[in-house]
């Protein structure tokens, strides 16, 4: 971004995360009118709304400023921990069924959930409960990678693409509220997962976090992606490659264990592609940029 | 299909072989349209694989016809539908001169269906510090289709210089650059006298522009240093894993800058050039005697970033580990087996990076199969499609691991001995900058002079 077009204009991190505040506000405001009780949660978001918007419009002069990244991140994971319940108040359906039926169209008829059943009662589940773990720690690594230590238009660069997918993903878990299989399928499941100590901790976790929401899109498998591909565009292919299993194994264990449907997963990867394509348009490589002139 | 197969091999190959290969001026091939790409040669047959695998669109490469001899290139001509063309010196060993009749109509006919040629003008592959005095092949081949192309589109010539670090060396750097096409109605329009000979001229004037070109293998080592040093100073090295492409054009300019300066300073102070170049070897000495890079001299010493350096090198060396080390065990054997292949069998520095890729391709592939079969044969199906899924996976780390740790281990010793000697490190710093100062006022005397 030009210094005098920075002036004037909003960073892309703080349009997209204006934007997703200003639809979660609007919309509790519309089904708090409608008698849903959201008022407390309209009062937060509405302040997260107007504090964000005065934060953005003084931040317009430093494009790449660390803080705008801390800010972004704060603002998405507040909203992760918020929006998975609301949106259950907030709207009339619930998009479990829909979910289930798109699974069932994409098997031909069975449900890849209930196929992947019998593995839940294996050690495999307590394996994966290990990588669906691990990506508490590989998603902070990769922020704080992404915010510090590197040139301030790479920095830009990642706030913008993470903005962008959470942003979009949080729609999803706006108008499509799901639990997952493992609710919507609870009694269809011939027995409950059965791990160890690492399955029960994602479960307190999970538990911690006010139980199963936001199962569409996938925020696991998306974030995942994200960084990724970050890290791929950036010219760090070996971070990329060495972290690849852990993103099949994620994948594999948001299935096994049951939190999301497979449309949820190619809508994650789907929503961290466009965001990296957007970020990347936004902000060629160097050798790219010599290739466009 | 089969040509996206063998580019895909060979991709994985030059990936394998090389630590980095950078395009630049990729934009100046057309995308589409009869185009003949003109280049130096100076890696045998990986310079033709180089545009194989570095331009989307197709290329079909020519070759000088006694190299099918080889019976590990000729399974490759024929897949990549190399055309082969007889050159004047091998008249009588591989066939009769008048085979080119065949070759420049083939030539043609990839050029009318819209195609790109690609075509070494030198003749053969050289280690030689300038390019070698051009044959008129590529011109005739261009001139044959301007003559013979009824209305079809007009051909551009691409000029591209081949770059490598080190060619001798497994895990160094390549690059090509692309020079602006000249649209060959057009230069003919401008130039109706040219024929071959004018237009062979044009084509070695562009090609000399996009590449370094020293007059003697003393005279690589006094300009590439002086062009280092200016390149790298005052900056901090970036960071590992990071590192942006480097400019060869603009590196390609500074050193016939520096040429130009070299000459005129030996014939107006001699004494002064002598005594600068003398510097310049003590200091590039010193710093190879140490293994340190100019950029490098100016890292930052601080304690916060030697701290952020070691946990982000940390989290990939000690995450990477595990899978590096599976590649590296798993591609052992292959490796010592061409390494053994290619040490006895590279009499020359152009042909080390063709012998490593064209014995390690097979080498490996078979190596795979036979691996893969044994764990079939030891456990599952299952786990043997699970294991040969691995392993060019975990080969690929293990390469890139091994650069990574390479360049860590080597900032981390840099860290230290500057840490360790902060005097020797001024000293250091104060003569690169003293040389540089030296340069910059040698510089603009020599702009007043010839202004």
């Amino acid at each position: 971004m030009a210094p005098e077009e920075a002036t004037r204009r909003l960073h892309p991190a703080d349009s997209a995360s204006l934007a997703i505040l200003a639809v979660v506000t609007v919309t509790l405001a519309i089904s708090t009118s409608r008698g849903a009780d959201l008022g407390n949660a309209l009062a937060l978001h509405a302040a997260l709304l107007a504090s964000y918007a005065v934060i953005s419009v003084a931040l317009r002069r430093r494009p790449a400023t660390l803080l705008r990244g801390i800010l972004v991140v704060a603002v998405m994971f507040t909203l992760y921990t918020t929006l998975g319940h609301v949106a259950f108040a907030a709207m009339p359906w619930i998009a479990d069924p829909w979910l289930e039926a798109a699974d069932r169209a994409l098997f031909l008829g069975p449900s890849p959930s209930l196929i992947l059943a019998p593995l839940g009662a294996t050690r495999w589940a307590e394996i994966l409960s290990i990588f669906y773990a691990a990506f508490i720690p590989y998603l902070y690594l990769s922020i704080f990678l992404g915010l510090i230590g590197r040139p301030e238009g790479e920095r830009s660069e990642f706030v913008t693409g993470f903005a962008v997918l959470y942003a979009l993903s949080f729609l999803g878990y706006l108008f499509l509220p799901a639990r997952g299989p493992i609710v919507e399928l609870a009694d269809q499941f011939p027995t409950p997962v059965q791990g160890g100590y690492f399955h029960a901790l994602v479960l307190r976790s999970v538990e911690a976090a006010g139980g199963p929401h936001g199962a569409f899109p996938s925020l696991h498998v998306g974030a995942s992606f994200y960084a990724a591909l970050f890290d791929l565009r950036q010219g760090n292919t070996l971070r990329a490659l060495i972290y690849a299993p852990l993103l099949v194994l994620i994948v594999l264990a948001t299935l096994v264990l049951r939190y999301h449907y497979v449309v949820d997963l190619i809508a994650g990867v789907a929503l961290a592609l466009l965001a990296s394509r957007i970020t990347g348009r936004r902000a060629p490589s160097p050798l790219a940029a010599e290739v466009a002139s | 299909m089969i040509y996206r197969f063998v580019r895909a091999i060979w991709r994985a190959a030059l990936f394998g072989f090389f630590r980095r290969i950078d395009v630049q001026g990729r934009a100046n091939v057309p995308a589409v349209g009869p185009t003949l790409i003109v280049s130096n040669h100076a890696n045998a047959f990986i310079d033709g694989l180089l545009f194989v695998t570095e331009l989307e669109r197709p290329v079909t490469l020519t070759a000088k016809s006694t190299l099918r001899k080889n019976p590990l290139l000729r399974p490759v001509m024929r897949a990549l539908g190399v055309i082969e063309l007889q050159r004047v010196q091998d008249a009588g060993v591989g066939g009769a001169r008048v085979q080119n009749t065949d070759a420049l109509a083939a030539c043609r006919d990839v050029l009318s269906a819209g195609g790109t040629l690609v075509i070494f003008p030198e003749g053969v592959s050289h280690s030689e510090p300038s390019i070698r005095p051009f044959r008129t092949g590529a011109a005739r081949i261009a001139l044959d289709y301007d003559d013979e192309r009824d209305g079809g589109e007009p051909l551009r010539v691409v000029p591209a210089g081949l770059h490598f670090e080190a060619k001798e060396r497994f895990r160094s750097q390549a690059g090509i650059v692309f020079g602006a096409p000249l649209d060959l109605t057009a230069w003919r329009a401008e130039h109706p006298a040219a024929g071959a000979r004018e237009l062979t001229a044009e084509m070695e004037a562009r090609i000399r522009a996009v590449t370094a070109n020293y007059a003697t293998d003393r005279d690589i080592r006094k300009v590439e240093s002086a062009a280092r040093l200016l390149e790298g100073a005052n900056a901090p090295p970036p960071a590992l894993g990071r590192e942006t492409p480097p400019d060869l054009a603009a590196h390609a300019a500074l050193v016939r800058r520096l040429q130009v300066g070299q000459a005129w300073l030996a014939g107006e102070r001699a004494a002064e050039l002598q005594s600068l170049e003398m510097r310049l070897e003590k200091f590039m000495g010193e710093m190879d005697r140490l293994g340190i890079t100019v950029p490098e001299l100016f890292m930052r010493l601080d304690r916060p970033s030697a701290a952020f350096f070691l946990f982000r090198e940390l989290e990939l060396l000690v995450v990477g580990s595990t899978v590096a080390a599976w590649g590296t065990i798993n591609h052992i054997f292959p490796y010592s087996l061409v390494r053994i292949l290619v040490r006895n069998v590279s009499t020359d520095r152009d042909h080390f990076a063709s012998n490593a890729v064209f014995m390690g391709t097979p080498v490996f592939l078979l190596f795979y199969l036979l691996q893969t079969a044994a764990v079939a044969w030891l456990a599952s199906p299952w786990w043997a499609a699970l294991y040969a899924v691995s392993l060019p996976y975990s080969g690929a780390v293990a390469v890139l691991y091994q650069d990574r740790a390479g360049g860590a281990r080597r900032r981390a010793r840099t860290f230290l001995l500057f840490r360790r000697d902060p005097e020797g490190h001024q000293i250091l710093m104060t003569e690169a900058r003293s040389i540089l100062a030296d340069f910059h006022r040698l510089a603009a005397e020599y702009e007043a002079a010839t202004r």
